[in-house]
């Protein structure tokens, strides 16, 4: 069930009005219901899995605390637990190639569950975190249906205090909350889905492609992403909120990042900084003995396992190392940076590298995008701007009318997220007169409703 | 305290569905219209395909097929884009071996995708698939995706896409205002004037029983005689006698869906043939594409009518430049039925 299906209308629908009406402890019987309901509806082996790792997850947990004060080893049973998600993890992920079998499927937000897991058990390890001794809480903590499928990635200090005094939404947080997925709806079904077949079809048939329409397809990948990603993470928050719940940004105008460096400060941030925390630091501190050189063997390491961990195949190590090198290459070259920066002016310099890392994106994104290594090497050995007839075929084959439609959404998108860099856009709006509210919200609707492409269900980041 | 809060809660609740509701009431009433009226002929099944409106092609023809499946089974098919006005299927099958049925599933501006996506859909539907004829030009063999939009979307059987947001289209097409006013305007008042977009102001256009175009032009034409064409010299430019050859428009995507169609033809030995339009314009298909097509259709399947020729030379058989009259349809038809070019 995805979000803009629906099946997940009327449920969503059900869950906020049961939710409102009951009090106290029922509230969290219908989230967790409404999480099993939903994760079942994939398939109902989604959700054993899913139950089946929480209880592991949650019973280590206990046994950390029930070890620790005996003096036995908490090290067995934290890295045992460990052991035990990773090979899980692992096991689904490389089922397929494994056994051959095209039938078996990847779980449903295994990744990013099994993240959360990770996260909970090293933050009882390091004792920054009680165990959870509510079975219910700990569930919806590991379940809850809002951000089950691709995340934010909650740490158990965010999450787990708002589940446990759980309570509904004030007026201000529901129509806060409204906007968001009004947003988050722009993104995906005006900007993402509009691009999406286009692009696909090029990805899928590199070989039939002009070199014009393979440059053009690289440069407007990773908007699709952004929104495609960015919607979903929009949406999700906006129907938390609905609950009274908040969850964790993902997302802090990637686009203006001046380096790679910043650029993952800003995109997925709940994933890179889970990243750093529970890798990146981590590793530092075992390489600390070999100074930069130590850094720059982690930072590759971390960014190769953030690639693998979106998917099997060397495309994804590839780009992971891309991102690794390239943060190596920026942290050792501030200074040139700096003395440019000085020599033409800050905001030129700010464009220009705002471009620059809009391009290694991009071109990270071939491998991530392409079926395989063959037909990502095919690509790039194939960008140019020679095109089979004419310049016409730069559009990708998408309509001047859509053309026209999704950018100005982009171009609406961008205004709103330069505005929301400086001020709460969104609450400005609820100071305005009703009438000019009220207009807001009536272009928006009819924007979606009229313009959104309703045609997939589909998030990117549902296959991770 | 919690006697306090909760009244307070409760209050805000009801003040948040309250708002919702009076924000949501225009877009109920508007979809409330939509399911009474069914403008496109959609929510429910019709045995006339008669409207005010100007309908899906792709969801007619399918209905149409269906509301005769079961009674007098079509077998023979009229593919392609919205040239295939000027194949009457009446006429058609007067060159098909007795007993033959046809029915017109055409669209507007069809690519290849959506002619193998309706073949796919009648081998489901286990329709006997005696005789197929495919009426193309340039731009339908160049198009490789199905074009969305209510006026392109096919039917979910065909598509296999998810009824629901297929329908969604339709909504959506409703709601757009270049469409919402103006049959707003046409419901209140029960007039249609040129200027509303989506309307259809010449009444009946289609043959509910095949499909067959009947094309208010055609009236014009008895009406006006050459007159017609004198008063649309602008319609009908000059032509400058030079062969001109079109862009290539077949490669290896285009190659593939071809290929999947001839395969499934095979598989069904049905009697098929290609016709590609003749263009008043005398651009003449790009010879390599011929050749392709030659290739998976086999020559003798394959005519092409584009370019200078004798058919393209007249005005008179054309009602403007992309659409050409049954006249020459009728034409075309013997000559690509002539016994002497099937025994070729």
């Amino acid at each position: 069930m995805s979000f803009i299906s629906p099946e997940f209308i009327c449920l969503f629908i059900f869950c906020f009005l049961l939710y409102h009406l009951t009090r106290g402890k029922s509230r969290k019987t219908v989230l967790l219901v409404t999480s099993g309901v939903f994760i079942g509806y994939f398939h109902w082996e989604f959700l054993l899995i899913a139950l089946s790792i929480s209880l592991l997850t949650y019973n280590a947990g206990l046994l950390l605390e029930k070890v620790r004060p005996k003096n036995k080893s908490t090290q067995t049973v934290y890295w045992t637990a460990l052991a035990c998600l990773l090979l899980c993890w692992t096991g689904f992920r490389h089922a397929e190639s494994l056994t051959g079998n095209a039938s078996l499927l990847f779980p449903l937000g295994l990744s990013f569950y099994t993240f959360q897991a990770i996260a909970y058990l090293t933050e009882v390890y390091w004792e920054e975190t009680p165990a959870e001794r509510n079975l219910p809480d700990f569930l919806l903590y590991m379940l809850l249906f809002m951000k089950f499928l691709s995340g934010p990635i909650e740490r158990p200090n965010d999450l787990l205090p708002q589940i446990k005094k759980l309570h509904p939404a004030s007026y201000d947080m529901m129509t806060y909350g409204l906007k968001l997925i009004a947003i988050g709806l722009i993104k995906k079904l005006i900007i993402a889905d509009h691009l999406a077949p286009h692009i696909d079809e090029i990805f899928q048939a590199v070989h039939t492609a002009s070199g014009a329409q393979l440059i053009m397809a690289a440069l407007l990948y990773p908007i699709e992403l952004y929104a495609d990603f960015s919607g979903y993470t929009d949406i999700a928050i906006g129907c938390a909120m609905l609950f009274g719940l908040r969850l964790s940004p993902n997302f802090e105008r990637p686009f203006t990042a001046q380096t790679i460096t910043d650029f993952w400060r800003r995109w997925h941030i709940s994933l890179s900084s889970w990243v750093r925390d529970y890798l990146y630091l981590p590793l530092t501190s075992v390489t600390r003995r070999l100074g930069q050189t130590g850094i720059a063997i982690s930072l590759i390491i971390t960014f190769v396992a953030l690639g693998i961990w979106h998917g099997v195949g060397w495309n994804f190590v590839i780009y992971g190392l891309i991102q690794g090198i390239v943060i190596v290459w920026e942290q050792n070259t501030t200074s040139i940076r700096k003395t440019i920066s000085r020599r033409i002016g800050s905001p030129l310099y700010g464009l220009l590298a705002a471009i620059r890392t809009y391009l290694i994106f991009a071109f990270s994104l071939i491998f991530f995008k392409a079926k395989n290594m063959d037909d990502a090497v095919y690509f790039i050995r194939h960008l140019s701007f020679q095109t089979h007839s004419n310049w016409k075929e730069i559009d990708l084959g998408i309509s001047d009318h859509i053309c026209i439609v999704t950018g100005i959404a982009l171009l609406l998108i961008g205004i709103y997220e330069y505005f929301m860099a400086r001020t709460d856009l969104l609450r400005q709006i609820e100071k305005q007169p009703a009438v000019v509210r009220w207009s807001i919200y009536y272009l928006t609707a009819f924007l979606i409703l009229a313009y959104g492409q309703f045609g997939s269900e589909n998030f990117i980041y549902l296959q991770f | 305290m919690n006697m306090l809060t909760q009244p307070t809660e409760r209050k805000t609740f009801r003040q948040f569905l309250w708002k919702t509701q009076l924000f949501m009431l225009p877009f109920w009433i508007v979809i409330a219209l939509y399911l009474y009226d069914d403008p496109f002929m959609v929510l429910r099944n019709y045995k006339i395909y008669d409207s005010d409106v100007t309908l899906n092609e792709g969801h007619v023809g399918w209905q149409i097929y269906k509301n005769r499946r079961d009674s007098l089974p079509f077998n023979s098919f009229l593919l392609g884009n919205s040239c295939t006005m000027a194949f009457p299927c009446q006429e058609w099958e007067k060159f098909l071996p007795q007993g033959s049925h046809a029915v017109r599933l055409f669209g507007n501006a069809e690519g290849m995708k959506a002619i193998l996506l309706k073949l796919q859909a009648l081998e489901r539907d286990q329709a006997p698939i005696r005789n197929v004829l495919m009426i193309l030009n340039r731009a339908s063999l160049a198009k490789t995706y199905q074009s969305s939009g209510f006026s392109h979307i096919l039917p979910s059987e065909i598509s296999g896409e998810n009824p629901f947001s297929v329908q969604l289209e339709f909504l959506q097409a409703f709601i757009l205002p270049e469409f919402l006013f103006p049959y707003l305007q046409y419901r209140l008042g029960g007039q249609i004037t040129p200027s509303m977009k989506y309307m259809n102001p010449y009444g009946r256009v289609r043959n509910s029983l095949n499909n067959d175009a009947i094309n208010p032009r055609e009236r014009m034409i008895e009406q006006e005689g050459e007159a017609y064409w004198e008063k649309r010299k602008k319609e009908f430019p000059e032509r400058n006698k030079e062969t001109v050859f079109a862009e290539r428009a077949v490669f290896l995507p285009q190659e593939n869906l071809l290929t999947e169609i001839a395969t499934l033809l095979k598989r069904h030995h049905t009697a098929y043939r290609l016709l590609i339009s003749p263009d008043y314009n005398q651009k003449q298909l790009h010879p390599a594409d011929k050749a392709t097509l030659e290739e998976i259709f086999g020559r003798e399947n394959v005519f092409d009518f584009s370019g200078i020729n004798r058919y393209t030379e007249d005005y008179h058989f054309y009602y403007e430049q992309g659409h050409y009259r049954p006249l020459l349809g009728i034409e075309l038809l013997q000559e690509i039925y002539r016994p002497e070019k099937i025994t070729e």
